[in-house]
């Protein structure tokens, strides 16, 4: 009983939360008390506490109010709680110090209104009401990554982020009503022992994956992530860390699947096998892509003189948040029994068969050899450190083997980094290449620009969206500002309206 | 023996042994060409010298670049403690760590990457561009290698599943690992460690910012890197589990020797491929490797 309600209280505080944005302090300790009820509500249900569940008699939308708390929903609490707590932090030195007092309390009232409704998604257990909290969230989400909308790229961004979202909204429009025609009403029940109901899966796959940003499906992430503020970011796409702080122990547990069933020679390890193949060789792809990013963005010499000085060094407050949650991937490298202890009693809620399952013991060891690993990482990091410092005081420039002056425009490019990995994939990708050769013995310009398509958005999309939007601009044409037009519809109805009324007298 | 003494005894043979790897694959490169060489002991010397030297850090680094070969030297170690030694077995073995020694190599890899790219340098972006790209091929070869050794053996640690068989996946296995081993370690035909040319460099160039105890540690790493290789090149193809005691120890040594002087051999007669020709190489070994793995399938269903 207790996770519910103190969940109930936390949603409470964030609805306070929302009238206190005038004040940014006020509205951060009632935030941040709302994440922290909202932390220990999802802890409460996680510790195999009872399941809660709260019916009102209360209608909203013709449909009675039913509340759902188990170790799923928990789940996903602690890792709002997580996200959504850090974001403010973070943003706190921004929205106090940078951002127009305006823009900054539009900021908090989204933030707590995405956050409100997010919770909602995951306590509510009628369909309409997830489809409103839904709804909500997708909204507020909107406002959210478009708060610096004197932008344009950020305008566009946010415009395709809201057609994706209306689509989304559409198929889960579709999958709840289907869903309550089947059963008889839109409260949802446990759906593993209806597969008369498996059909609708492909819907709400359609509607939560466009959210989710699955391929093919992705089609605003790339903008929407680039161009809202970097917290938002974080909370739309729920990250919470990344290899190798976390040690690689999720990936090495789905690879310790696929691997078991190629060594006990099963037939479906025609396909896991493969599988083990691609998932390394996405990971090595994936290493290579973050390097570069990381590189561009962090590494070597600032590239242009406004960057430099302009471009400082973020707060603690705003550093804090990130590390704190660098730690948690930290702990779970360290930790990765705690972890599937934390998570188990979700699973259960998945799949009854997966009632109190122990963690597999090379787990254990795996986590013991991680800290040893860990240890030893620090012992040498250590020894460096005092190397550096006894012996490290001579500076000088990076060596360019020979090159006198060299300036940090000569540093390799993002694209020259990336070229020999995306050169396999060029059948695939299709590069757009722009040249403009050195010519003469003293050339005067030159340039080299590679720009390579988005393959859903900017390839797959193009025709059909062409398509849609030539028929509505023809739509458009017939039906917009002329007179003779309106009177030759009204014409041919009419005759089409007699032509029927006819016919039925006739017969 | 017990785990302790044992992990203190193939701690010491890996760090101490590793740097005579790469005197061997000089001292056969000289003996070929007709000249005397360096000493075998030569890496040890240079370590030494390199540890009493001052660092010179560029003026744009961070931290990452002395934390990078710190966290790669260990990262490296740790991959080759799961590597079995005949006779003592591995250090660290368990269901799965496999994954554990590919996830490694790969940490290894990613901080060298970061030091390297900490410089600024266009060079050294090249390096890391070209060991980021060719590691996509090469990794997919050694996890072919030890999913084939997984079916043919049934089991998931890699010290169960090093159990070498006659016949074509022994072959094709060896083959394919070899290509790895060169590959990994920037051998001739992939990378010339001796060059001087640093535009036609992959390894060697990623480091040429790093002096004094931070070079030694990054050389070091390679010479184990080397080691961890050459084992596990010579424990899926040399049966001495079926061995006891010091004759096992011995036909150990001599496969990982042989493997050294077959280095030498290739570095001797062969030219560094050029890079256009070193994806299509690392394919090879990738097909090599899947076709002992589908060998491998073949005689686990029969």
């Amino acid at each position: 009983m207790t996770g519910g309600l103190v969940a109930v209280w936390a949603l409470g505080l964030q609805a306070v939360a929302i009238g206190a944005t005038r004040w940014p302090r006020l509205w951060l300790a009632l935030f941040l008390s709302g994440a922290a009820t909202l932390l220990g509500a999802g802890l409460l249900a996680l510790g195999q506490g009872p399941l809660w569940e709260w019916r009102s008699e209360l209608a909203i939308g013709g449909e009675p109010l039913h509340l759902r708390l188990d170790a799923l929903s928990g789940l996903f609490l602690v890792l709002l709680a997580f996200i959504s707590g850090a974001g403010p932090l973070h943003a706190s030195v921004a929205w106090s110090q940078r951002a127009p007092a305006a823009t900054a309390r539009r900021g908090r009232t989204w933030w707590s209104m995405t956050v409100l409704c997010t919770s909602a998604v995951l306590l509510c257990s009628n369909g309409l009401h997830i489809l409103i909290a839904w709804e909500g969230f997708a909204v507020s989400a909107y406002c959210l990554a478009t708060l610096e909308r004197e932008r344009t790229a950020v305008r566009a961004a946010g415009w395709l982020f809201l057609a994706a979202s209306r689509l989304g909204t559409l198929a889960l429009i579709a999958f709840f009503t289907l869903l309550a025609v089947r059963t008889g009403s839109f409260d949802l029940g446990p759906m593993r022992a209806c597969p008369d109901l498996a059909p609708l899966f492909w819907l709400a796959l359609v509607g939560f994956g466009l959210k989710a940003g699955l391929f093919p499906l992705h089609v605003w992430v790339p903008s929407t992530y680039a161009e809202a503020p970097s917290h938002v970011s974080a909370l739309l796409s729920g990250v919470v860390g990344l290899p190798p702080l976390n040690g690689f122990v999720s990936e090495w547990l789905i690879a310790l699947g696929l691997l078991e069933s190629a060594a006990a020679h099963a037939d479906v390890a025609l396909i896991t096998a493969p599988a083990l193949i691609a998932l390394t060789v996405s990971g090595a792809l994936v290493l290579a892509t973050f390097v570069k990013a990381v590189s561009v963005t962090f590494l070597g010499a600032s590239r242009d003189a406004r960057t430099r000085s302009t471009v400082r060094e973020g707060d603690w407050r705003e550093r804090a948040p990130m590390l704190a949650l660098a730690l948690g991937c930290v702990l779970i490298a360290s930790a990765p029994v705690a972890a599937w202890r934390l998570i188990v009693p979700a699973l259960e809620e998945v799949n009854p068969l997966w009632t109190g399952l122990a963690p597999p013991a090379e787990l254990v060891t795996l986590g013991r050899v991680q800290v040893a690993l860990a240890a030893a990482r620090v012992a040498t990091t250590l020894v460096s450190a005092a190397c550096v410092r006894s012996r490290g005081r001579r500076r000088a420039l990076t060596l360019h083997c020979g090159l006198a002056a060299p300036t940090a425009r000569m540093q390799l490019e993002a694209t020259s980094f990336g070229s020999i990995a995306t050169s396999w994939f060029n059948w695939l990708l299709g590069p757009e290449r722009r040249y403009a050769r050195p010519r003469g013995a003293f050339p005067q310009h030159a340039q080299f620009a590679e720009r390579i398509k988005e393959p859903v958005l900017e390839r797959a999309l193009v025709g059909p969206v062409a398509l849609v939007l030539g028929a509505s601009a023809w739509a458009r044409r017939r039906q917009h500002g002329r007179p003779q037009s309106y009177i030759l519809y009204l014409v041919l109805g009419l005759l089409a309206v007699s032509a029927v009324i006819l016919a039925e007298v006739a017969l | 023996m017990s785990r302790l003494l044992h992990a203190l005894v193939s701690l010491v043979l890996l760090l101490g042994l590793a740097p005579l790897l790469p005197g061997i694959v000089g001292r056969v490169k000289a003996l070929v060409a007709g000249r005397r060489g360096p000493p075998l002991g030569q890496l040890y010397f240079d370590l030494a010298r390199l540890w009493r030297k001052d660092i010179v850090l560029s003026t744009v680094v961070s931290p990452g670049f002395w934390i990078g070969p710190a966290v790669a030297w260990v990262a490296v170690l740790g991959a080759a403690l799961l590597v079995p030694i005949q006779p003592l077995g591995a250090v660290i073995s368990f269901p799965g760590d496999m994954l554990l020694f590919v996830s490694l190599l790969a940490l290894a890899r990613f901080a060298t990457v970061w030091a390297a790219l900490e410089t600024g340098s266009a060079f050294e972006g090249l390096g890391a561009s070209r060991e980021v790209s060719f590691a996509v091929l090469s990794e997919a070869a050694l996890v072919t290698a030890l999913v084939a050794l997984c079916v043919q053996s049934g089991a998931t640690s890699l010290e169960a599943m090093l159990t070498p068989t006659s016949g074509a996946a022994g072959v094709l296995l060896a083959a394919g690992l070899f290509l790895v081993l060169l590959a990994e370690n920037c051998r001739i035909p992939f990378d010339d460690p001796a060059t001087h040319l640093e535009l036609t460099m992959i390894h060697e160039v990623m480091v040429l910012d790093h002096s004094g105890p931070l070079l030694a540690t990054i050389l070091h790493g390679a010479a184990v890197k080397l080691m961890c290789f050459t084992a596990l090149l010579v424990s899926a193809v040399l049966p001495t589990q079926r061995l006891d005691g010091w004759l096992a120890a011995l036909a150990w040594f001599g496969g990982v020797l042989s493997v050294t002087v077959a280095i030498g051999l290739v570095e001797s007669f062969m030219a560094r491929s050029s890079f256009r020709r070193v994806p299509l190489l690392l394919t090879t070994a990738f097909l090599l490797c899947f076709f002992a793995l589908l060998v491998a399938w073949n005689e686990g269903g029969a």
